[in-house]
């Protein structure tokens, strides 16, 4: 996955260690042990390291949502606490939008709701596990969490972005439907949508990723 | 975030040949090979790896940056984490590896005792329900029924996960069982996020990741492990069900077909005070068809006394003969418990195989001649050719039941096994016991 | 097709219990003689059976 690279002091060759936090490696040509000064080692055995981005989505990426052909046009980069996820952008044939959302290689495609189907709490009233029932799907609050936006890319439909912390709140229903509740702007937005398999949006103009063929 | 490594090379202070690691246990030491010494520990560099190696409490049997197929699709192992509960004061730990595939995302491999199975988060809800009194839920078509809840806690670390957790942070985790799949919810203040998982032995995981030496043991029975004897111990009883069909259907048709011909019958006297010889002989009669049986029937108007009767089945033609004898006896009265009988008046034998042809009895009855009184006996042979005869069905029908019964045996006691593993214990007996 | 041990199994026993009957025999055995002369017809009493010997039976409570 990410395995660090480093050149071999001795010969200069390709050294690749076998996991982010790993101290040792053997240079394959000169044989030298080679180790790494930079890990923290604190933190081995402690804590975790977060993988580099795993997406291999990128703008200009195409793929196909229920039978109806789009572009990824921009990404917006959240951070919270624990990690990060990233929203694609994408823009339908049509000039409709809808967000890919591609958190911890799950991705799921929503859009907009606008007007909402009923008044959506205050972000102090949000907890895990409320229930609502839109559309004839029971929703479950399964997630909440505190982020912030790191950064953005390419073209987004909005054009000012608020860089405090916002609340998110995840919904999800029994047959796999997805929600959002996005508490940047008062009244709060509200995304619906699905969970899709990666396989099924067809993605092409994917980005490479080093050691792995799709 | 991802700049380039700072490394530095580790080469023999005394004679700058590369150098060999020895890792044992939680030291380390590092020899030059060819000059043999030994590095000096205050090198930097190697108390770098000293340090890494001691914060290394636990090995992963799968090591990171390892790849294997499992499934259909190449998985590389990124992360690695212990996690403990405590149920009724007892710790236990088990491992979980991250696995990674940029195309299809994360899956993960959890083992105890030997036991592995491979699990995929779930996107959809499964539905809080209950099954038979106890805590489930249903997934796709599936009931789960709960196994276990407890607070689990990371207690060692290793390599990537895609959120960034600490060793003592603690999850509730409520496990869901549908042998050879269990479904987790894993619950905190902000969060649940729920789990399939599908048990997998061993030997597989150490054949996909092609990993040296023998996977080990698995102890006990775990959770979701698939009973050995599984569906079987349903569809044996259908087997079983078809057969004893059959066989009921072949003692109806025995019984139907046999030809239960009476070929001869006729009524005899005999007295102790009969002179002369007592034997006799029968008239010839015919016994027709294959070699089925022949029943003799005695009845008797016996009073508390016996008769023994010799009999010889004798067929004419070939000299062919059958032996045997019937001892008659019928005894009763009344006493202080009330009235009793011994025995019987009447007597019933098969004489097995007897092959067609022109047939006769020879009789030699027999009483008690040594008390001085006098006996005597009035009795009447009846001859039957080709009755039906189903002892055989009866024991065939007891072993027809045995495989399925024992089969069941063993599933049933292989799920008390597998539930004394379990949190939850309905019956009251252990609920005592924790007193 | 499941359980074939438990189906051959199943079939033997029904195969000998199947020849069993149509044999026509039973667990109880017959001692059997060959060579009975025809002289027996006209002179009972000069055949002895091996069952005409017999342990004294005392019945009675």
């Amino acid at each position: 996955m990410s395995q660090p690279v480093a050149n071999c002091p001795n010969c200069g060759a390709a050294v690749r260690f076998r996991f982010s936090s790993a101290v040792q490696s053997v240079c394959e040509y000169c044989r030298s042990i080679v180790v790494r000064r930079d890990v923290n080692l604190e933190r081995v055995g402690e804590v975790s390291d977060l993988p580099p981005d795993p997406s291999p989505i990128q703008i200009t990426t195409e793929g196909i949502y229920r039978n109806r052909p789009f572009v990824v046009a921009g990404r917006i980069l959240y951070e919270y606490e624990q990690g990060g996820w990233n929203e694609w952008h994408i823009v339908f044939s049509d000039g409709k939008s809808g967000w890919l959302s591609d958190a911890m290689a799950e991705y799921a495609v929503t859009f907009g709701v606008v007007p909402t189907p009923e008044p959506l709490p205050p972000a102090e009233k949000i907890h895990r596990g409320r229930r609502f029932r839109w559309y004839g799907a029971d929703y479950q609050v399964t997630l909440l969490t505190p982020a912030r936006y790191r950064g953005v890319e390419g073209e987004l439909p909005f054009e000012y972005w608020n860089k405090q912390q916002v609340l998110f709140a995840d919904l999800r229903t029994s047959d796999a439907r997805f929600g959002t509740i996005d508490y940047s702007e008062r009244p709060a937005l509200l995304f619906l949508g699905e969970s899709v398999e990666f396989e099924a949006l067809r993605l092409k103009n994917l980005r490479r990723v080093e050691g792995w063929d799709a | 975030m991802s700049t380039a490594p700072q490394v530095r090379s580790l080469n023999c202070t005394n004679c700058g040949a590369p150098l060999t690691i020895r890792a044992g246990g939680h030291t380390l030491t590092v020899v030059c090979e060819r000059c043999l010494t030994l590095l000096d520990a205050r090198d930097p560099a190697l108390s770098v790896l000293q340090t890494f190696q001691a914060r290394q409490r636990v090995q992963p049997l799968i090591p990171l940056g390892r790849r294997g197929e499992l499934r259909g699709s190449t998985w590389e192992a990124i992360g690695f984490q212990v996690r403990e509960i405590v149920v009724e004061s007892v710790a236990y730990n088990w491992s979980e590896y991250l696995l990674y595939n940029p195309f299809k995302g994360f899956r993960y491999l959890t083992e105890y005792d030997g036991h592995w199975n491979f699990v995929a988060t779930l996107r959809a809800l499964p539905e809080e329900t209950t099954a038979r009194g106890r805590q489930a839920v249903r997934y796709l078509g599936q009931t789960y029924a709960c196994f276990q809840s407890a607070s689990a806690r990371t207690i060692f670390v290793l390599g990537e996960f895609p959120w960034q957790f600490r060793v003592g942070e603690a999850v509730y985790v409520s496990d869901y069982i549908a042998p050879p799949r269990a479904v987790s919810a894993e619950r905190t203040q902000n969060e649940v996020a729920w789990s399939l998982g599908e048990y997998l032995p061993g030997g597989e995981v150490w054949k996909a990741f092609k990993l040296p030496g023998a996977c080990p043991p698995a102890r006990g029975i775990y959770s979701n492990q698939p009973s050995p004897d599984g569906p079987n111990a349903r569809s044996v009883w259908t087997v079983c069900l078809a057969l004893v069909g059959l066989l009921a259907a072949m003692m109806f048709l025995f019984s139907v077909g046999a030809r239960q011909e009476e070929v001869f019958q006729s009524s005899y006297t005999f007295s102790t005070a009969m002179k002369g010889e007592t034997s006799f002989v029968t008239p010839v009669f015919e016994l027709k068809g294959r070699p089925s049986n022949v029943e003799v029937k005695v009845d008797t108007d016996l009073e508390n006394d016996w008769a023994y009767l010799s009999f010889t089945l004798i067929n004419e033609q070939s000299g062919e003969g059958f032996d045997f004898g019937r001892e008659i006896g019928y005894y009763h009265g009344v006493d202080t418990d009330g009235s009793w009988s011994e025995g019987g008046r009447d007597d019933r034998v098969l004489v097995p195989s007897v092959p067609p042809g022109r047939y006769y009895l020879r009789v030699e009855p027999d009483m008690n001649d040594e008390d001085g009184k006098a006996h005597s006996v009035r009795y009447q042979v009846k001859v039957r050719r080709d009755v039906p005869y189903n002892p055989f069905f009866w024991i065939a029908g007891l072993l027809l039941l045995v495989p399925p019964i024992f089969v069941s045996l063993r599933a049933a006691g292989f799920e008390k096994a597998r539930w004394q593993e379990s949190s939850f214990v309905s019956d009251s007996k252990s609920d005592r016991e924790d007193e | 097709m499941s359980h074939p041990f438990y189906l051959a199994y199943g079939v033997l026993l029904l195969g000998l219990v199947g020849v069993a009957e149509y044999r026509g025999l039973s667990l109880n055995s017959v001692n059997q003689v060959n060579n009975v002369p025809r002289t027996v017809r006209d002179n009972p009493g000069a055949y002895r059976s091996h069952y005409a010997f017999l342990p004294r039976y005392i019945g009675g409570k």
